[in-house]
């Protein structure tokens, strides 16, 4: 096995790990635990892949995400005891679906060790321009600037949509009814 | 570089993994991780084909894909802490998960504001 292979199933091994503890653990701290490693393992992937440029971004992006909602999960100020009703069982709906999702776990590690026919891409030559960020920038400005520019307006967007939620009040919000109360 | 296959089936189980814990968790933070999850499968998903290809299409769409979960991630930010503003032992359910913690508050008819939680019965 060689480095590139080693380091891709380990990286994979705790990529998946981690976001599995991230998704099942039941105190958000130990979520946002098992995100943040599940991203950071995702970064080898993405640089044995070529693309520095889009790992930078998941990275700054894991980071954002793991700090807001560190700070959100905060707020509450007591330990990390569990918060789910005890003595409950979960429903079937539960079940069926979770065991349909570990099954297919199964599956894909199973047909990722016993896969015969290898598809590799063409070879890149140590110094080609793939994976460049100045390139990939180039090429956005020169040949996709209409998805460009729809996310950029998309950002614009939710960044004032963002600030209106968090700044404007409505009359009477020091009296405000629960959210799921009937009007 | 190894086989195509290899990232796409990492891909595909993150996807899998972030998408039930989308659908089957009721806490915000794990439903929000979840939806990021599925979001940066899609991008590996898209830089391996921009490998396999030799384009650099593929990681432009991945760019584009990850500043629109970036994008999503503010509103639900900012509606978070709205709530949290509002009434924090209210956000403070919306961290929690499973048999509905609002439910029982609402059965209470006040808020429990000592940050410890409702019991019900």
């Amino acid at each position: 096995m060689s480095a590139t292979s080693f380091s891709f199933f380990a990286a994979a091994a705790v990529a998946l790990g981690a976001a599995l503890m991230a998704m099942v653990a039941r105190q958000p701290r130990a979520s946002l635990a098992g995100f943040a490693i599940a991203l950071a393992a995702l970064i080898v992937p993405l640089v044995q892949l070529r693309a520095p440029i889009v790992a930078a971004i998941v990275l700054l992006a894991s980071a954002l995400t793991v700090g807001l909602l560190a700070g959100l999960t905060g707020v509450n100020g007591r330990p990390d005891a569990p918060s789910v009703a005890r003595g409950g069982r979960l429903p079937l709906a539960f079940w069926v679906p979770a065991g349909l999702g570990l099954a297919g776990f199964a599956w894909v590690l199973l047909a990722t060790g016993s896969r015969q026919v290898v598809e590799h891409g063409p070879p890149i030559e140590r110094g080609a321009s793939f994976g460049d960020g100045n390139v990939v920038l180039l090429q956005i400005a020169a040949d996709h600037v209409v998805p460009a520019l729809v996310v950029a307006l998309l950002a614009l967007c939710s960044v004032i949509a963002a600030v209106l939620t968090l700044v404007v009040e409505r009359p009477g919000a020091s009296a405000q009814p629960p959210l799921d109360a009937p009007s | 570089m190894l086989p195509i296959t290899h990232y796409l089936y990492l891909a595909l189980a993150l996807f899998g993994v972030g998408l039930g814990g989308a659908l089957l968790r009721r806490s915000l933070v794990v439903a929000l991780l979840g939806i990021q999850l599925m979001l940066v499968a899609v991008a590996l998903c898209f830089c391996a084909y921009a490998r396999f290809f030799a384009d650099p299409g593929g990681q432009i769409a991945a760019l584009l894909i990850m500043l629109v979960g970036l994008c999503e991630l503010a509103v639900a930010i900012a509606v978070a802490l709205r709530v949290l503003r509002a009434d924090s032992a209210r956000a403070a359910t919306l961290l929690d998960d499973w048999p509905g913690t609002l439910d029982v508050l609402d059965a209470a008819g006040t808020p429990d504001r000592s940050g410890t939680k409702g019991q019900a019965g």
